[in-house]
């Protein structure tokens, strides 16, 4: 058995009609700037050309003659047209172009391969060709001269992996079949059920990664439903019963960001998709030439001047084409990421600065106030000074792990933040101007963080206070799914009015605290609650004890659960407590404040004018909807 | 005034089969008493326990031996004098003074110790030798602390609890405690399942380079032993940590489900061995240090241990009972008779004096053992030593086994499926029918087939644990999907469990027909109810459901929705190899494949049923009845506190095997079992891979 689960960086990019096609350096370039998120045993590259005249190229990586392969090729019905070798690192690429009537024909010619041990074949398609190899990004993008060529779109990718033989690039990514590459980031838990099912279907050869299952997966779901459907049937989502069970073997579960790429003849695609939870990043942009889709901001920000910047929302697919442009954002009433305008001032170049050294560099400059210029992407900075008083200005973009365990430091970021932003903070403050990425703010005990946009997903879990210390977070824009989750004290308040669409699961697991969020809430959005189908069993039940009336039953039937909850008999809760007796269901209320809680957060919320250059204190006077932990 | 606890009390007699059995006990007592090699070489020729089925070749003791041998290694730059780790308790499991007792033994024996996740308590601080942990809470971390020790523990998983969070009931978080951990006082102190920063290895990678950076330490990385430990751990050797604590099924811990407890992770013996010999191909096993946790009880444990790859080992239920414990697993509750994992209110606690001289002396007998064992064997020093199994041989081993440990076997013949008689565990059915929750106990398992005896085949399978590449996932919660889309999309049900109820007393009958409905699941009954005709399937050899039906033969026939597998002793190789025809004939997905059993030993076995090919599972009325111990009242509230109990119990195993929709991810996924030591011919037929297989 051999299992490679991949975690990794991800890089795509598609021109649009009127814009030239894109040199195969771009790819490399923005792929190599996020190295450190793979290793040197595994990067790869997909280019499609849409072509009318196109025919149907195969690439197979050989340890044997040519001829060897030509007559086995000969022996399934399949025509070699045209043939050429690229003279990989590791292993000799054989690439010929094909003609072939039955379509198992390829599949079988791969389990021979794979049997004999003597190679395999990882690109297939019209418009497709597959370029990967053993090695970090710019290495792999030499070996196949990638610079020398273009193509209407790119797929990248580098590897993480943690089981392989490491001198062959079988298990490199991009994987590919019948016009379709996909690049993952993630780890397949039904990986298994899911080659089962491929077996079922006839596709019995396998390099024993998760990923490569997905190429598969997608060709058989869209050789018989359209798009939408296929990746609704992929992250389980459609709601059809009768293809819910049929599909069941195809549904793909566990964390995962992926990119596929897919020529269907007419148009050529660039799909990015998140599991539920997602997990892992997924950056999306849009310039006047390019379409682009990232691990990390910083990789479209190297390649374009002024893009539109967003990330795709949990558990959601984006879908663009090259004659179409973007059909589905992936992300509902977004506002775009703004680059906010750098200030000249004096300190820091972070520009030559390697992506883990700024934060020595900092340490390393005297003055009460420093000032970095061209952050982009950096990590881990304020790791080495938490418990200084210095007060930091960053003005683009800074990466994972932004003062972690701070406890008196001030940084102000004039630009956005990535993920694990103030993990495990205890006192100090941090501003952000633009928006925070997922995780933000994780067991925070102290200290204050004001985000002026937007945050991902997991803001301020685990947040707590003990003692005196009560730590505080203010959100001018909205917020991905399970803010707040195991929150155990502190306050979080949300401005921008809940009109806009907002996450869900709030409050999950919530044990102190209190979340104010402006405006009303949808209160399904709000802990987790039981399915609907679970919720009309447990009213039938109840009405047939004669627990609950018939007209409790109608009305409650059209409710969502935590809006029962309080209006439910006392024996009626006996029962259903076991649904929310982990905590799952925090309380709510959707009402003005009380002068209490005015007096607590006025006080905040003029700072938090003063230090974002803001005017809100007005918007306590509007109603709020104010989650707190459910009593016992 | 506080009482103070200054000697052992009497280890009170014993009325189930424990793995800590009195002659254990026993032997830590003598060592602690008196630091003098006691026991070497010894035998448990009983147990089916895999590291007690490896012998040392008789033809390499030499006990005439005078070699001098030299225990000496070194760890996180500290030279130790014995290659071990006083492993990862921390402060709120244990009562305060033992956790110092542990740290100054630890100076002392010039060993090492890890802290747990609950921040440094006393005088701990002051010592040198300790890991610091970073849990997925948080719990007591900050700067100056983390740079406190010899090195930083980023601890992922736990081989008690493969997937689960730790668990500090609100009871047992006092003044003290919340100070330490930096949490509100009272409140259940709940650690995520994952680490929310880290779903990745190139996730892990960043927080060891960011701790690094911070703290100029070394970095370790605790997992539990899961499927694809080896893989991990290779992931967790490229990814810059300076070593791995890997944990074995049935390690000791303050509070775990019973069920995950006993279902889910493999023994660390084959993890051991299966990390160290992927590490060594990969180029990748020099400068990164192995340390074996769970279950090592005594110095014969550790040397095959150390021959099968480990560097370091990890001591920690022993070091317990060095230090007093009787084994009475009730550490979840704050009641400890020695001391040790009671409530930390300084109202009892144990003599610190007391307890360092008797753990020392533990340490140094320990030691002296092995030194003792090393002479015999002709072996200088630990270099020799580690992944040396030229002395080791199998006996009652698989072949498998034999290749994942990488030994040779004195007998070849395989160990029959079926060893003991099936016990039900009524207690444990009855907790879940009082309180409707997952059933929680302390220490470590008692499972088959390592230490109960296997009756059926399932009792030699694991299920496996997310951790690091797949993060496992909070049942409590999170939004776990338990639903399962049965009969061609018809039926609906909120978890894989149907509930037979035909030829039940009335009141049984009618309370579990209720409790289903309730639940949102489904009942097998002779004739249709009135008030439950809606979720009602009906029949005897054929099962109907709306003009659909189910055989209880195993007859193709196309007219069938769907296939009933009864229970018999070959249930698992029923349902594998049916799922497998329906698979090569290209229609599985056309029907369901349903088994129907009589009894459980938890709701482990279920799970474990539904990744053999089970798209459902049908319970019988009697599982309810027996574990009701003849009171029958309030027996509807019993009812729904047993089916929610199990799902609760389904969504707690799903959530730490990382699946979020169990249905896509786990019918006839072979893949997210493992077999411990079982006959390879059924393995083979059941299409299960052996535990620590590459």
């Amino acid at each position: 058995m051999n299992y490679t689960p991949s975690s990794c960086g991800l890089f795509g990019i598609m021109r649009k009609t009127n814009s030239g096609k894109i040199s195969g350096s771009i790819p490399v370039k923005c792929l190599d700037y996020i190295r450190y998120r793979g290793s040197d045993k595994g990067s790869g590259y997909a280019s499609f050309n849409l072509n009318e005249t196109n025919s149907f190229t195969v690439k197979i990586f050989y340890r044997d003659e040519d001829e060897k392969l030509q007559a086995l090729l000969q022996e399934h019905g399949i025509e070699v047209q045209n043939s050429y070798t690229e003279n990989g690192k590791s292993i000799k690429s054989c690439c010929y172009d094909i003609v072939f009537e039955n379509s198992k024909s390829l599949d079988e010619v791969n389990a021979t391969l794979w049997n004999e041990g003597s190679g395999r074949l990882y690109s297939a398609g019209r418009s497709l060709l597959v370029y990967k190899g053993v090695g970090y990004p710019d290495e792999v993008g030499e070996e196949y001269a990638l610079n020398q060529k273009e193509a209407d779109m790119w797929l990248a990718h580098t590897r993480q992996p943690t089981n392989s033989p490491g001198y062959l690039p079988y298990w490199s990514h991009p994987f590919s079949t019948f016009n379709i590459a996909i690049v993952h980031n993630g780890d397949i838990s039904s990986f298994g059920a899911n080659r089962e099912y491929l077996k079922s279907k006839g596709v019995t050869s396998f390099v024993g990664t998760d990923s490569e299952v997905i190429a598969h997966i997608f060709k058989e779901l869209i050789g018989e439903y359209d798009l939408i459907t296929a990746l609704k049937i992929m992250s389980g989502n459609v709601d059809d019963p009768e293809i819910k069970y049929r599909t069941r073997g195809c549904v793909l579960d566990g964390p995962y960001t992926l990119i596929i790429g897919y020529d269907d003849g007419q148009d050529i695609y660039m799909i990015a998709m998140a599991d539920r939870t997602k997990l892992r990043p997924a950056i999306l942009g849009e310039d006047d030439n390019n379409i682009f889709i990232a691990s990390e901001e910083s990789q479209i920000r190297i390649i374009s001047q002024d893009p539109k910047i967003w990330t795709l929302e949990p558990g959601s697919f984006f879908i663009s084409s090259m004659k179409r442009g973007i059909i589905n954002p992936g992300r509902e009433n977004f506002k775009s990421r703004e680059k906010l305008k750098e200030i000249e001032e004096h300190g820091i170049d972070a520009g030559n600065i390697d992506y883990n050294m700024l934060d020595r560099e900092i340490v390393k400059y005297h003055g009460n106030h420093i000032y970095v210029n061209n952050v982009a992407g950096h990590r881990y900075i304020g790791m080495t000074f938490p418990g200084e008083h210095r007060n930091v200005t960053l003005y683009g973009n800074a990466g994972n792990c932004l003062m972690n365990l701070n406890e008196n430091n001030t940084v102000m970021v004039k630009g956005n933040v990535a993920d694990d932003c103030c993990d495990s903070m205890s006192g100090g403050i941090v501003k952000i101007f633009g928006d925070a990425g997922d995780v933000l703010g994780q067991a925070l005990s102290g200290g204050k963080i004001y985000v002026d946009g937007n945050v991902g997903n997991r803001a301020c879990i685990q947040m707590r206070e003990y003692g005196a210390s009560i730590p505080k977070v203010i959100i001018n824009g909205k917020f991905d799914d399970y803010l707040g989750e195991y929150m155990a004290g502190g306050t979080i308040l949300v401005l921008s009015n809940s009109s806009i669409n907002f996450g869900k699961y709030i409050g999950s697991g919530m044990l102190g605290g209190k979340i104010f969020i402006r405006g009303k809430i949808k209160s399904k959005n709000i802990g987790v609650q039981p399915a609907s189908m679970v919720k009309k069993g447990m009213l039938k039940a109840l009405k047939i004890a004669g627990i609950i009336e018939e007209f409790q039953y109608t009305k409650f039937i059209r409710k969502n659960f935590i809006d029962i909850i309080r209006e439910l008999p006392e024996d009626a809760r006996m029962y259903t407590r076991k649904y929310y007796s982990g905590h799952q269901i925090p309380d709510y209320e959707y009402r003005y404040l009380s002068s209490e809680e005015k007096e607590d957060l006025i006080i905040i919320l003029q700072d938090f004018d003063k230090e974002m250059w803001k005017n809100s204190s007005k918007y306590l006077d509007d109603k709020f909807t104010v989650i707190h932990p459910r009593k016992r | 005034m506080s009482k103070v606890v200054a000697k052992y009390i009497e280890i009170p007699k014993k009325n189930i089969i424990d793995f800590w059995s009195i002659d254990k006990i026993n032997h830590i007592r003598r060592l602690s008493y008196s630091p003098e090699a006691s026991e070497i070489f010894v035998k448990n020729t009983e147990s089916l326990r895999i590291l007690d089925r490896i012998n040392f070749k008789t033809n390499m003791l030499n006990y005439n031996s005078t070699n001098i041998s030299v225990t000496k290694t070194s760890l996180a730059g500290f030279d130790l004098e014995v290659p071990v780790y006083l492993g990862d308790m921390s402060y709120g499991a244990l009562s305060g003074n033992p956790n110092i007792v542990i740290a100054k033994t630890a100076e002392i024996t010039k060993t090492m110790a890890g802290t747990g996740e609950g921040g440094l308590y006393g005088s701990v601080k002051d010592t040198k030798r300790i890991f610091i942990q970073w849990a997925s809470a948080r719990f007591g971390v900050s700067y100056d602390e983390l740079k406190t020790g010899a090195g930083i523990v980023i601890k992922i998983g736990q081989g008690a609890k493969p997937g689960i969070g730790g668990h500090l009931p609100g009871s047992k978080v006092t003044h003290d405690i919340s100070i330490a951990r930096k949490i509100p006082e009272g409140i259940d102190a709940i650690s995520p399942a994952p680490h929310h920063d880290i779903y990745s290895i190139e996730d892990l990678a960043q927080r060891i380079e960011a701790l690094k950076i911070m703290s100029g330490k070394p970095v370790y990385v605790k997992v539990a032993a899961t499927n694809y430990i080896p893989y991990i751990v290779t992931g967790i050797a490229r990814s810059g940590a300076a070593g791995v604590i890997i944990d074995g099924h049935g390690a000791g811990t303050g509070a775990a489900p019973v069920t995950v407890r006993d279902s889910l992770g493999i023994p660390v013996e084959m993890a051991v061995a299966s990390s160290h010999n992927i590490l060594v191909r990969e180029g990748l096993r020099e400068n990164f240090s192995i340390i074996a946790a769970g279950r090592i009880s005594d110095s014969t444990d550790a040397i095959k241990l150390y021959a099968l790859g480990a560097d370091v080992v990890s001591l920690g239920t022993s070091v317990l009972i060095a230090m007093g414990c009787v084994m009475v697993r009730k550490c979840n509750l704050g009641y400890c008779p020695a001391a040790l994992t009671n409530k930390a209110d300084n109202k009892t606690m144990i003599d610190l004096d007391y307890g360092v001289n008797h753990t020392v002396n533990f340490v140094n007998g320990f030691k002296m053992e092995i030194e003792k064992m090393m002479s015999v064997l002709g072996i200088k020093t630990m270099k020799d030593l580690i992944g040396n199994t030229a002395f080791l041989c199998g006996e009652g081993l698989s072949k498998n086994t034999l290749k994942v440990l990488g030994i040779r076997s004195e007998s070849t013949e395989n160990l029959n499926f079926k060893q003991g008689m099936f016990k039900p565990d009524k207690k444990y059915i009855n907790e879940l029918i009082i309180k409707g929750e997952p059933v929680i106990s302390s220490m470590g398992s008692n499972a088959p087939p390592d230490v109960e005896l296997p009756s059926r085949i399932i009792d030699w399978l694991r299920l496996d644990g997310a951790q690091v590449t797949r993060p496992s996932i909070d049942p409590y919660r999170e939004d776990i999907n338990l639903n399962f889309c049965l009969c061609g999309g018809r039926i609906n049900i909120s978890m894989p469990v149907m509930v037979k109820v035909s030829g039940a007393d009335k009141e049984v009958k009618n309370a579990l027909s209720w409790a289903a409905m309730f639940t949102g699941t489904m009942i097998i009954d002779d004739d249709l109810q009135k008030d439950f005709s809606d979720i009602s399937i009906t029949g005897d050899t054929v099962y109907k459901y709306k003009g659909h039906s189910y055989s209880t033969s195993r007859n193709l026939d196309n007219t069938m929705d769907g296939f009933v597998i009864r229970e018999d002793s070959e249930l698992e190789i029923n349902i594998a190899s049916l799922d497998q025809e329906l698979k090569d004939r290209g229609i599985r997905e056309n029907f369901d494949i349903i088994g129907e059993i009589n009894y459980f030993r938890n709701t482990g076995d279920i799970v474990k049923y539904l990744a053999l090919g089970c798209d459902s599972v049908i319970i019988s009325y009697q599982i309810f009845e027996d574990g009701l111990n003849n009171s029958y009242s309030n027996i509807r509230e019993k009812a729904v506190n047993f089916l929610m109990g199990i799902k609760k119990e389904i969504g707690l195993i799903s959530g730490a095997m990382g699946i979020a929709n169990l249905q896509y991810s786990i019918v006839g996924n072979t893949e997210l079992l493992r077999s411990i030591n079982l006959d390879n011919n059924i393995a083979r037929k059941i299409n299960v891979a052996e535990a620590g297989s590459t």
